[in-house]
Protein backbone atom coordinates (compact mmCIF):
# COMPACT_ATOMS: atom_id res chain seq x y z
CA UNK A 1 0.00 0.00 0.00
CA UNK A 2 2.77 2.37 1.00
CA UNK A 3 4.74 1.47 -2.08
CA UNK A 4 1.75 2.30 -4.29
CA UNK A 5 1.29 5.62 -2.50
CA UNK A 6 4.95 6.35 -3.00
CA UNK A 7 4.80 5.63 -6.70
CA UNK A 8 1.62 7.64 -7.14
CA UNK A 9 3.05 10.60 -5.28
CA UNK A 10 5.95 10.57 -7.65
CA UNK A 11 4.08 9.86 -10.83
CA UNK A 12 1.05 12.13 -10.51
CA UNK A 13 2.94 15.42 -10.30
CA UNK A 14 5.23 14.26 -13.06
CA UNK A 15 2.31 13.36 -15.30
CA UNK A 16 0.48 16.59 -14.46
CA UNK A 17 3.57 18.54 -15.31
CA UNK A 18 4.24 16.78 -18.57
CA UNK A 19 0.95 17.92 -20.13
CA UNK A 20 1.81 21.56 -19.48
CA UNK A 21 5.27 21.35 -20.93
CA UNK A 22 6.53 22.18 -24.37
CA UNK A 23 7.28 19.20 -26.55
CA UNK A 24 10.93 19.99 -27.12
CA UNK A 25 13.76 19.26 -24.68
CA UNK A 26 14.40 16.41 -22.34
CA UNK A 27 11.80 15.34 -19.83
CA UNK A 28 14.38 15.10 -17.04
CA UNK A 29 16.79 17.98 -17.33
CA UNK A 30 19.06 17.19 -14.38
CA UNK A 31 19.55 14.36 -11.91
CA UNK A 32 21.21 14.08 -8.56
CA UNK A 33 21.97 11.01 -6.45
CA UNK A 34 23.23 11.19 -2.88
CA UNK A 35 24.53 8.90 -0.18
CA UNK A 36 24.56 10.05 3.40
CA UNK A 37 24.73 9.02 7.05
CA UNK A 38 22.64 10.64 9.72
CA UNK A 39 21.50 10.62 13.30
CA UNK A 40 18.06 11.11 14.78
CA UNK A 41 17.36 12.54 18.20
CA UNK A 42 13.99 12.07 19.86
CA UNK A 43 12.54 14.25 22.59
CA UNK A 44 9.12 13.46 23.97
CA UNK A 45 6.95 14.23 26.93
CA UNK A 46 6.98 11.58 29.61
CA UNK A 47 3.80 12.00 31.57
CA UNK A 48 3.21 10.58 35.03
CA UNK A 49 1.55 7.20 35.14
CA UNK A 50 -2.19 7.42 35.47
CA UNK A 51 -4.83 4.77 35.69
CA UNK A 52 -4.22 3.64 32.11
CA UNK A 53 -1.23 2.56 30.11
CA UNK A 54 -0.02 5.43 27.93
CA UNK A 55 2.04 3.94 25.12
CA UNK A 56 3.60 7.27 24.18
CA UNK A 57 5.50 7.22 27.48
CA UNK A 58 7.47 4.31 26.10
CA UNK A 59 8.70 5.67 22.78
CA UNK A 60 12.44 5.14 22.68
CA UNK A 61 14.17 8.26 23.91
CA UNK A 62 17.34 8.78 25.89
CA UNK A 63 19.59 11.52 27.17
CA UNK A 64 22.09 10.74 24.45
CA UNK A 65 22.22 12.92 21.38
CA UNK A 66 21.09 10.29 18.92
CA UNK A 67 18.71 7.44 19.56
CA UNK A 68 18.95 6.25 15.98
CA UNK A 69 21.58 6.21 13.25
CA UNK A 70 20.73 5.64 9.66
CA UNK A 71 22.17 5.35 6.19
CA UNK A 72 20.34 7.14 3.44
CA UNK A 73 20.05 7.40 -0.29
CA UNK A 74 18.33 10.14 -2.16
CA UNK A 75 17.52 11.24 -5.66
CA UNK A 76 16.56 14.67 -6.85
CA UNK A 77 15.20 15.11 -10.35
CA UNK A 78 14.68 18.35 -12.23
CA UNK A 79 11.92 18.01 -14.82
CA UNK A 80 10.92 20.32 -17.57
CA UNK A 81 8.55 23.09 -16.60
CA UNK A 82 9.94 23.91 -13.15
CA UNK A 83 8.91 20.63 -11.63
CA UNK A 84 11.21 18.67 -9.33
CA UNK A 85 11.03 15.46 -7.35
CA UNK A 86 12.97 14.74 -4.19
CA UNK A 87 13.10 11.18 -2.90
CA UNK A 88 14.93 10.30 0.30
CA UNK A 89 15.13 6.74 1.62
CA UNK A 90 16.89 5.86 4.86
CA UNK A 91 17.49 2.65 6.73
CA UNK A 92 18.64 1.55 10.15
CA UNK A 93 21.18 -1.21 10.65
CA UNK A 94 18.64 -3.76 9.44
CA UNK A 95 19.00 -2.21 5.96
CA UNK A 96 15.24 -2.09 5.53
CA UNK A 97 14.39 1.11 3.63
CA UNK A 98 11.68 2.19 6.03
CA UNK A 99 12.25 5.94 6.31
CA UNK A 100 10.74 7.78 3.35
CA UNK A 101 10.60 11.45 2.54
CA UNK A 102 9.18 11.97 -0.92
CA UNK A 103 8.26 15.34 -2.33
CA UNK A 104 7.07 16.80 -5.59
CA UNK A 105 8.17 20.38 -5.96
CA UNK A 106 6.77 23.04 -8.27
CA UNK A 107 8.94 26.12 -8.69
CA UNK A 108 6.89 28.99 -10.17
CA UNK A 109 9.56 31.45 -8.97
CA UNK A 110 13.30 31.14 -8.86
CA UNK A 111 13.41 31.47 -5.09
CA UNK A 112 10.02 30.05 -4.16
CA UNK A 113 8.33 26.75 -4.77
CA UNK A 114 5.53 24.61 -3.41
CA UNK A 115 5.84 21.05 -2.22
CA UNK A 116 3.56 18.12 -1.65
CA UNK A 117 4.71 14.79 -0.40
CA UNK A 118 4.69 11.73 1.76
CA UNK A 119 6.65 11.15 4.95
CA UNK A 120 7.17 8.00 6.98
CA UNK A 121 9.71 6.75 9.47
CA UNK A 122 9.83 4.02 12.12
CA UNK A 123 10.67 4.26 15.76
CA UNK A 124 10.79 1.89 18.69
CA UNK A 125 8.48 1.51 21.62
CA UNK A 126 10.20 -0.26 24.50
CA UNK A 127 9.05 -1.98 27.68
CA UNK A 128 5.53 -0.62 27.77
CA UNK A 129 4.79 -3.54 30.10
CA UNK A 130 6.65 -1.64 32.83
CA UNK A 131 3.41 0.27 33.41
CA UNK A 132 1.77 -2.93 34.62
CA UNK A 133 4.81 -4.14 36.47
CA UNK A 134 4.98 -0.91 38.45
CA UNK A 135 1.34 -0.14 38.97
CA UNK A 136 -0.33 -3.52 39.48
CA UNK A 137 0.65 -4.37 43.02
CA UNK A 138 0.08 -7.93 44.12
CA UNK A 139 0.44 -9.17 40.56
CA UNK A 140 3.12 -10.45 38.30
CA UNK A 141 2.54 -7.43 36.06
CA UNK A 142 3.57 -9.18 32.88
CA UNK A 143 4.33 -12.88 32.77
CA UNK A 144 6.17 -12.43 29.49
CA UNK A 145 9.80 -12.16 30.54
CA UNK A 146 11.04 -11.08 27.12
CA UNK A 147 12.14 -7.54 26.40
CA UNK A 148 8.93 -6.03 25.06
CA UNK A 149 9.67 -3.96 22.02
CA UNK A 150 7.61 -2.87 19.08
CA UNK A 151 8.41 -0.87 15.98
CA UNK A 152 5.81 1.68 15.02
CA UNK A 153 5.67 3.87 11.94
CA UNK A 154 4.69 7.49 11.78
CA UNK A 155 3.17 8.08 8.36
CA UNK A 156 1.78 11.26 6.94
CA UNK A 157 1.17 13.50 4.00
CA UNK A 158 2.54 17.00 3.85
CA UNK A 159 2.65 20.19 1.85
CA UNK A 160 4.69 23.36 2.12
CA UNK A 161 7.01 25.78 0.50
CA UNK A 162 10.53 25.41 -0.84
CA UNK A 163 13.04 28.25 -0.95
CA UNK A 164 16.16 27.39 -2.94
CA UNK A 165 19.22 29.63 -3.08
CA UNK A 166 21.96 28.75 -5.55
CA UNK A 167 25.10 30.83 -5.65
CA UNK A 168 28.19 29.56 -7.44
CA UNK A 169 29.09 26.28 -5.68
CA UNK A 170 26.51 26.69 -2.92
CA UNK A 171 23.08 25.09 -3.22
CA UNK A 172 20.87 25.78 -0.23
CA UNK A 173 17.22 24.84 -0.01
CA UNK A 174 14.87 25.48 2.86
CA UNK A 175 11.63 23.55 3.11
CA UNK A 176 8.76 24.45 5.41
CA UNK A 177 6.51 21.41 5.46
CA UNK A 178 3.39 20.74 7.42
CA UNK A 179 0.88 17.98 7.28
CA UNK A 180 -1.11 15.35 9.03
CA UNK A 181 0.29 12.04 10.22
CA UNK A 182 -0.70 9.04 12.27
CA UNK A 183 1.09 6.33 14.16
CA UNK A 184 0.59 2.81 12.88
CA UNK A 185 -2.09 0.93 14.77
CA UNK A 186 -1.07 -2.13 16.73
CA UNK A 187 -2.32 -4.78 19.13
CA UNK A 188 -0.58 -5.78 22.31
CA UNK A 189 -1.26 -8.32 25.01
CA UNK A 190 -0.25 -8.40 28.66
CA UNK A 191 -0.82 -11.50 30.75
CA UNK A 192 -0.83 -11.29 34.52
CA UNK A 193 -1.00 -13.60 37.49
CA UNK A 194 -1.70 -12.84 41.09
CA UNK A 195 1.27 -13.30 43.40
CA UNK A 196 0.48 -16.14 45.83
CA UNK A 197 -2.86 -16.58 44.14
CA UNK A 198 -4.52 -18.54 41.39
CA UNK A 199 -6.14 -15.61 39.62
CA UNK A 200 -4.98 -14.89 36.07
CA UNK A 201 -5.78 -11.94 33.90
CA UNK A 202 -5.20 -11.10 30.26
CA UNK A 203 -5.33 -7.56 28.92
CA UNK A 204 -5.41 -6.85 25.20
CA UNK A 205 -4.86 -3.43 23.73
CA UNK A 206 -5.94 -2.38 20.29
CA UNK A 207 -4.88 1.15 19.42
CA UNK A 208 -6.87 3.52 17.26
CA UNK A 209 -5.74 5.90 14.55
CA UNK A 210 -3.97 8.89 16.02
CA UNK A 211 -4.06 11.64 13.38
CA UNK A 212 -2.31 14.87 14.31
CA UNK A 213 -0.89 17.92 12.56
CA UNK A 214 2.86 18.15 12.34
CA UNK A 215 5.35 20.83 11.37
CA UNK A 216 8.46 19.71 9.58
CA UNK A 217 11.04 22.30 8.42
CA UNK A 218 14.13 21.09 6.58
CA UNK A 219 17.36 22.71 5.42
CA UNK A 220 19.55 21.14 2.77
CA UNK A 221 22.98 22.43 1.81
CA UNK A 222 25.09 21.18 -1.08
CA UNK A 223 28.57 22.30 -2.04
CA UNK A 224 29.82 21.48 -5.52
CA UNK A 225 33.40 20.23 -5.23
CA UNK A 226 34.52 18.71 -8.54
CA UNK A 227 33.27 18.84 -12.06
CA UNK A 228 33.99 15.96 -14.45
CA UNK A 229 32.41 16.47 -17.84
CA UNK A 230 28.70 16.96 -17.29
CA UNK A 231 28.86 15.57 -13.76
CA UNK A 232 29.40 17.44 -10.54
CA UNK A 233 30.53 15.82 -7.29
CA UNK A 234 29.78 17.52 -4.03
CA UNK A 235 29.18 17.19 -0.33
CA UNK A 236 25.84 17.71 1.29
CA UNK A 237 24.29 18.28 4.67
CA UNK A 238 20.70 18.10 5.70
CA UNK A 239 18.93 18.96 8.94
CA UNK A 240 15.29 18.69 9.86
CA UNK A 241 13.02 19.16 12.82
CA UNK A 242 9.69 17.45 13.28
CA UNK A 243 7.15 18.28 15.92
CA UNK A 244 3.73 16.87 16.63
CA UNK A 245 1.33 16.68 19.54
CA UNK A 246 -0.84 13.63 19.76
CA UNK A 247 -2.35 11.00 21.97
CA UNK A 248 -2.66 7.29 21.40
CA UNK A 249 -6.11 6.04 22.36
CA UNK A 250 -7.12 2.43 22.39
CA UNK A 251 -9.70 -0.22 23.14
CA UNK A 252 -8.83 -2.41 26.07
CA UNK A 253 -10.31 -5.84 26.67
CA UNK A 254 -9.71 -7.60 29.97
CA UNK A 255 -10.42 -11.21 30.80
CA UNK A 256 -10.16 -12.66 34.29
CA UNK A 257 -9.79 -16.35 35.09
CA UNK A 258 -11.25 -17.58 31.78
CA UNK A 259 -11.93 -16.23 28.32
CA UNK A 260 -15.61 -15.75 29.15
CA UNK A 261 -17.18 -12.39 29.95
CA UNK A 262 -14.55 -9.93 28.69
CA UNK A 263 -14.65 -6.39 30.01
CA UNK A 264 -14.25 -3.83 27.23
CA UNK A 265 -13.25 -0.21 27.69
CA UNK A 266 -12.34 2.71 25.47
CA UNK A 267 -9.43 4.68 26.82
CA UNK A 268 -8.51 8.23 25.81
CA UNK A 269 -5.03 9.28 26.80
CA UNK A 270 -3.57 12.78 27.20
CA UNK A 271 -1.67 14.31 24.29
CA UNK A 272 2.14 14.28 24.29
CA UNK A 273 4.44 16.71 22.57
CA UNK A 274 6.99 14.92 20.46
CA UNK A 275 9.94 16.35 18.57
CA UNK A 276 12.52 14.77 16.34
CA UNK A 277 15.73 16.36 15.14
CA UNK A 278 17.77 14.82 12.35
CA UNK A 279 21.07 15.77 10.86
CA UNK A 280 22.94 13.95 8.14
CA UNK A 281 25.86 14.47 5.82
CA UNK A 282 27.14 12.79 2.71
CA UNK A 283 28.13 13.14 -0.89
CA UNK A 284 26.25 13.67 -4.11
CA UNK A 285 26.73 13.54 -7.79
CA UNK A 286 24.74 15.67 -10.20
CA UNK A 287 24.58 15.08 -13.92
CA UNK A 288 22.53 16.15 -16.90
CA UNK B 1 38.49 -32.99 -45.09
CA UNK B 2 34.69 -33.33 -45.06
CA UNK B 3 34.94 -37.01 -44.01
CA UNK B 4 37.22 -36.10 -41.10
CA UNK B 5 34.81 -33.46 -39.85
CA UNK B 6 31.84 -35.85 -40.00
CA UNK B 7 33.78 -38.56 -38.19
CA UNK B 8 34.74 -36.16 -35.43
CA UNK B 9 31.17 -34.89 -35.17
CA UNK B 10 29.80 -38.47 -34.77
CA UNK B 11 32.37 -39.19 -32.13
CA UNK B 12 31.44 -36.18 -30.06
CA UNK B 13 27.70 -36.63 -30.59
CA UNK B 14 27.80 -40.31 -29.59
CA UNK B 15 29.67 -39.93 -26.33
CA UNK B 16 27.05 -37.93 -24.43
CA UNK B 17 24.25 -40.23 -25.64
CA UNK B 18 25.91 -43.30 -24.14
CA UNK B 19 26.70 -41.51 -20.91
CA UNK B 20 23.15 -40.20 -20.64
CA UNK B 21 21.63 -43.67 -21.03
CA UNK B 22 23.88 -45.09 -18.34
CA UNK B 23 22.98 -42.26 -15.98
CA UNK B 24 19.25 -42.87 -16.48
CA UNK B 25 19.67 -46.59 -15.76
CA UNK B 26 21.64 -45.89 -12.59
CA UNK B 27 19.04 -43.38 -11.40
CA UNK B 28 16.23 -45.87 -12.10
CA UNK B 29 18.06 -48.59 -10.16
CA UNK B 30 18.65 -46.30 -7.17
CA UNK B 31 15.03 -45.15 -7.29
CA UNK B 32 13.80 -48.75 -7.32
CA UNK B 33 15.99 -49.53 -4.31
CA UNK B 34 14.73 -46.44 -2.53
CA UNK B 35 11.08 -47.34 -3.16
CA UNK B 36 11.61 -50.90 -1.93
CA UNK B 37 13.42 -49.65 1.13
CA UNK B 38 10.68 -47.15 1.87
CA UNK B 39 8.01 -49.81 1.50
CA UNK B 40 9.76 -52.22 3.85
CA UNK B 41 10.46 -49.45 6.36
CA UNK B 42 6.82 -48.52 6.70
CA UNK B 43 5.22 -49.17 10.04
CA UNK B 44 1.61 -50.13 10.29
CA UNK B 45 -0.05 -47.44 12.44
CA UNK B 46 -2.54 -49.95 13.68
CA UNK B 47 0.32 -51.68 15.49
CA UNK B 48 0.58 -48.57 17.67
CA UNK B 49 -3.05 -48.33 18.72
CA UNK B 50 -3.95 -49.75 22.10
CA UNK B 51 -6.94 -49.95 24.31
CA UNK B 52 -6.89 -49.15 27.99
CA UNK B 53 -9.15 -48.43 30.92
CA UNK B 54 -9.05 -45.63 33.44
CA UNK B 55 -8.65 -47.37 36.76
CA UNK B 56 -6.35 -45.14 38.78
CA UNK B 57 -6.59 -41.58 40.03
CA UNK B 58 -3.69 -39.66 41.57
CA UNK B 59 -3.87 -36.26 43.21
CA UNK B 60 -0.85 -34.12 44.05
CA UNK B 61 -0.47 -30.66 45.51
CA UNK B 62 0.53 -27.70 43.38
CA UNK B 63 2.50 -24.68 44.44
CA UNK B 64 0.91 -21.86 42.47
CA UNK B 65 2.40 -18.94 44.33
CA UNK B 66 4.67 -18.09 41.39
CA UNK B 67 3.83 -17.47 37.76
CA UNK B 68 3.61 -21.12 36.80
CA UNK B 69 2.39 -24.01 38.98
CA UNK B 70 4.82 -26.66 40.15
CA UNK B 71 4.20 -29.92 41.95
CA UNK B 72 5.04 -29.84 45.63
CA UNK B 73 5.06 -32.24 48.57
CA UNK B 74 4.20 -29.43 50.95
CA UNK B 75 0.71 -29.38 52.44
CA UNK B 76 0.79 -25.65 52.99
CA UNK B 77 -0.95 -23.36 50.49
CA UNK B 78 -1.94 -19.75 50.30
CA UNK B 79 -5.66 -19.10 50.79
CA UNK B 80 -5.97 -17.80 47.22
CA UNK B 81 -3.66 -20.38 45.65
CA UNK B 82 -5.17 -23.77 46.46
CA UNK B 83 -4.38 -26.01 43.51
CA UNK B 84 -3.99 -29.67 42.66
CA UNK B 85 -2.93 -31.83 39.79
CA UNK B 86 -5.03 -34.88 38.98
CA UNK B 87 -3.93 -37.79 36.83
CA UNK B 88 -6.22 -40.51 35.51
CA UNK B 89 -4.42 -43.56 34.17
CA UNK B 90 -4.40 -47.30 33.63
CA UNK B 91 -2.12 -48.93 36.15
CA UNK B 92 -2.31 -52.34 34.50
CA UNK B 93 -1.02 -51.51 31.02
CA UNK B 94 2.61 -52.36 30.41
CA UNK B 95 4.84 -50.58 27.96
CA UNK B 96 6.55 -53.90 27.21
CA UNK B 97 3.30 -55.08 25.65
CA UNK B 98 3.93 -52.80 22.72
CA UNK B 99 5.03 -54.84 19.73
CA UNK B 100 6.60 -53.36 16.71
CA UNK B 101 6.60 -54.86 13.27
CA UNK B 102 9.86 -56.69 12.48
CA UNK B 103 12.81 -54.65 11.34
CA UNK B 104 13.60 -56.68 8.26
CA UNK B 105 15.75 -54.67 5.93
CA UNK B 106 15.84 -55.16 2.20
CA UNK B 107 18.80 -53.11 1.18
CA UNK B 108 22.21 -52.93 2.69
CA UNK B 109 21.75 -49.38 3.94
CA UNK B 110 19.49 -48.33 6.73
CA UNK B 111 17.41 -45.18 6.90
CA UNK B 112 19.12 -42.20 8.48
CA UNK B 113 16.11 -41.58 10.64
CA UNK B 114 13.03 -43.65 11.29
CA UNK B 115 10.83 -42.57 14.13
CA UNK B 116 7.81 -44.69 14.95
CA UNK B 117 4.47 -42.94 15.14
CA UNK B 118 3.31 -41.89 18.57
CA UNK B 119 1.19 -44.68 20.08
CA UNK B 120 -2.47 -43.90 20.57
CA UNK B 121 -4.42 -45.19 23.53
CA UNK B 122 -8.16 -45.64 23.14
CA UNK B 123 -10.16 -45.61 26.40
CA UNK B 124 -12.65 -48.44 26.99
CA UNK B 125 -14.38 -46.31 29.60
CA UNK B 126 -14.96 -42.65 28.80
CA UNK B 127 -14.92 -39.86 31.35
CA UNK B 128 -18.47 -38.65 31.89
CA UNK B 129 -18.35 -36.52 35.02
CA UNK B 130 -16.20 -34.67 37.52
CA UNK B 131 -17.22 -33.69 41.01
CA UNK B 132 -15.30 -31.92 43.70
CA UNK B 133 -16.63 -31.88 47.25
CA UNK B 134 -15.04 -29.94 50.07
CA UNK B 135 -14.39 -31.99 53.18
CA UNK B 136 -13.67 -28.90 55.25
CA UNK B 137 -15.68 -25.71 55.50
CA UNK B 138 -14.16 -23.24 53.04
CA UNK B 139 -16.00 -20.30 54.56
CA UNK B 140 -19.13 -19.68 56.56
CA UNK B 141 -21.17 -19.89 53.36
CA UNK B 142 -19.51 -23.06 52.09
CA UNK B 143 -19.72 -25.78 54.72
CA UNK B 144 -18.08 -29.17 54.56
CA UNK B 145 -19.80 -31.56 52.17
CA UNK B 146 -20.66 -28.88 49.61
CA UNK B 147 -20.15 -29.63 45.93
CA UNK B 148 -17.60 -26.98 44.91
CA UNK B 149 -16.92 -28.15 41.37
CA UNK B 150 -18.00 -24.78 40.00
CA UNK B 151 -15.48 -23.00 42.21
CA UNK B 152 -12.60 -24.60 40.38
CA UNK B 153 -11.03 -23.71 37.04
CA UNK B 154 -8.62 -25.95 35.20
CA UNK B 155 -5.76 -26.35 32.77
CA UNK B 156 -5.10 -29.43 30.67
CA UNK B 157 -1.44 -29.23 29.65
CA UNK B 158 -1.54 -32.18 27.27
CA UNK B 159 -4.23 -30.74 25.07
CA UNK B 160 -4.85 -27.52 23.29
CA UNK B 161 -5.80 -24.76 25.69
CA UNK B 162 -7.16 -21.40 24.63
CA UNK B 163 -4.21 -19.39 25.88
CA UNK B 164 -2.88 -18.06 29.13
CA UNK B 165 -6.12 -18.30 31.08
CA UNK B 166 -7.98 -21.26 32.54
CA UNK B 167 -10.98 -23.17 31.36
CA UNK B 168 -13.95 -23.45 33.69
CA UNK B 169 -15.05 -26.73 35.20
CA UNK B 170 -17.85 -27.04 32.63
CA UNK B 171 -15.33 -27.09 29.79
CA UNK B 172 -12.97 -29.42 31.62
CA UNK B 173 -14.97 -32.54 30.86
CA UNK B 174 -14.87 -32.02 27.09
CA UNK B 175 -11.17 -31.22 27.31
CA UNK B 176 -10.16 -34.42 29.06
CA UNK B 177 -12.66 -36.83 27.50
CA UNK B 178 -10.87 -37.69 24.27
CA UNK B 179 -11.39 -40.37 21.65
CA UNK B 180 -7.79 -41.39 22.17
CA UNK B 181 -4.81 -40.23 24.21
CA UNK B 182 -1.52 -39.86 22.35
CA UNK B 183 1.69 -41.00 23.98
CA UNK B 184 0.41 -42.26 27.32
CA UNK B 185 -2.64 -44.12 28.60
CA UNK B 186 -3.39 -41.26 30.95
CA UNK B 187 -4.66 -37.73 31.20
CA UNK B 188 -3.55 -35.04 33.62
CA UNK B 189 -5.34 -31.85 34.51
CA UNK B 190 -4.70 -29.07 36.97
CA UNK B 191 -7.40 -27.71 39.26
CA UNK B 192 -7.29 -24.21 40.74
CA UNK B 193 -9.70 -22.94 43.34
CA UNK B 194 -11.19 -19.52 42.50
CA UNK B 195 -12.44 -18.96 46.01
CA UNK B 196 -10.30 -17.52 48.77
CA UNK B 197 -10.50 -20.02 51.60
CA UNK B 198 -11.17 -18.33 54.89
CA UNK B 199 -10.77 -21.38 57.15
CA UNK B 200 -7.45 -22.72 58.35
CA UNK B 201 -7.62 -26.05 56.53
CA UNK B 202 -8.85 -27.35 53.25
CA UNK B 203 -9.43 -30.82 51.90
CA UNK B 204 -11.32 -32.01 48.86
CA UNK B 205 -12.62 -35.24 47.45
CA UNK B 206 -12.40 -35.48 43.67
CA UNK B 207 -14.66 -38.01 41.98
CA UNK B 208 -14.50 -39.00 38.34
CA UNK B 209 -17.47 -40.79 36.83
CA UNK B 210 -16.80 -43.12 33.91
CA UNK B 211 -19.03 -44.40 31.12
CA UNK B 212 -19.09 -47.93 32.58
CA UNK B 213 -20.77 -46.37 35.65
CA UNK B 214 -17.70 -46.89 37.77
CA UNK B 215 -16.15 -44.01 39.69
CA UNK B 216 -12.63 -43.09 40.66
CA UNK B 217 -12.18 -41.03 43.81
CA UNK B 218 -9.23 -39.43 45.48
CA UNK B 219 -8.92 -37.27 48.54
CA UNK B 220 -6.40 -34.51 48.74
CA UNK B 221 -4.10 -34.17 51.68
CA UNK B 222 -5.30 -31.96 54.48
CA UNK B 223 -4.03 -28.55 53.42
CA UNK B 224 -2.93 -25.94 55.91
CA UNK B 225 -3.99 -22.51 54.72
CA UNK B 226 -1.75 -19.48 55.10
CA UNK B 227 -2.53 -15.90 54.12
CA UNK B 228 -0.67 -13.11 52.44
CA UNK B 229 0.79 -10.71 54.96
Amino acid sequence: MRRCATIMLFLLPALAASSLLPAQGRFIEKKQASLWFGVRDITRDSLANGANLDFLNYLHSSDEMAEYQYLGLSAHLWFRGNWEADIKVAMYDDFAPTSLNIKAIWMPRKYLGFTAGFYSYPQLMNEFNMFHRLSDEGWFGDTDSNFRQRRIHETGIMAGVAMPVNYRIINLTLYLNGGISTLSKFNEKVTQKMINGNMRREIRYSTKNSPAFFFFPEAELGLDCFRIGNSTLGVRGHASWFTVKRSVDYNRTTWEWTYDNPMQEEVDNPAHRFTKFEIDAGIYVTWQ
Amino acid sequence: MKIDLKHRADRFAGAPGTSSGRTVRVILLISLGFILKTATSCIDPAEWDHEFSFNKITVKNLDNSGIYPTETDSDIMYATAVAFTVTLSDETILASGVNRRSNCSFTMFTPASAEPPEPRYYPLNRITGINIVTLEAMSTGIPAGTDVTGLFVAMVPQFKTPGFLYIDSGELLSAIDQDFYPGDPSVTFLLFCREEISSDNAQFEITITLSDESTLSATTNLITIVRNE
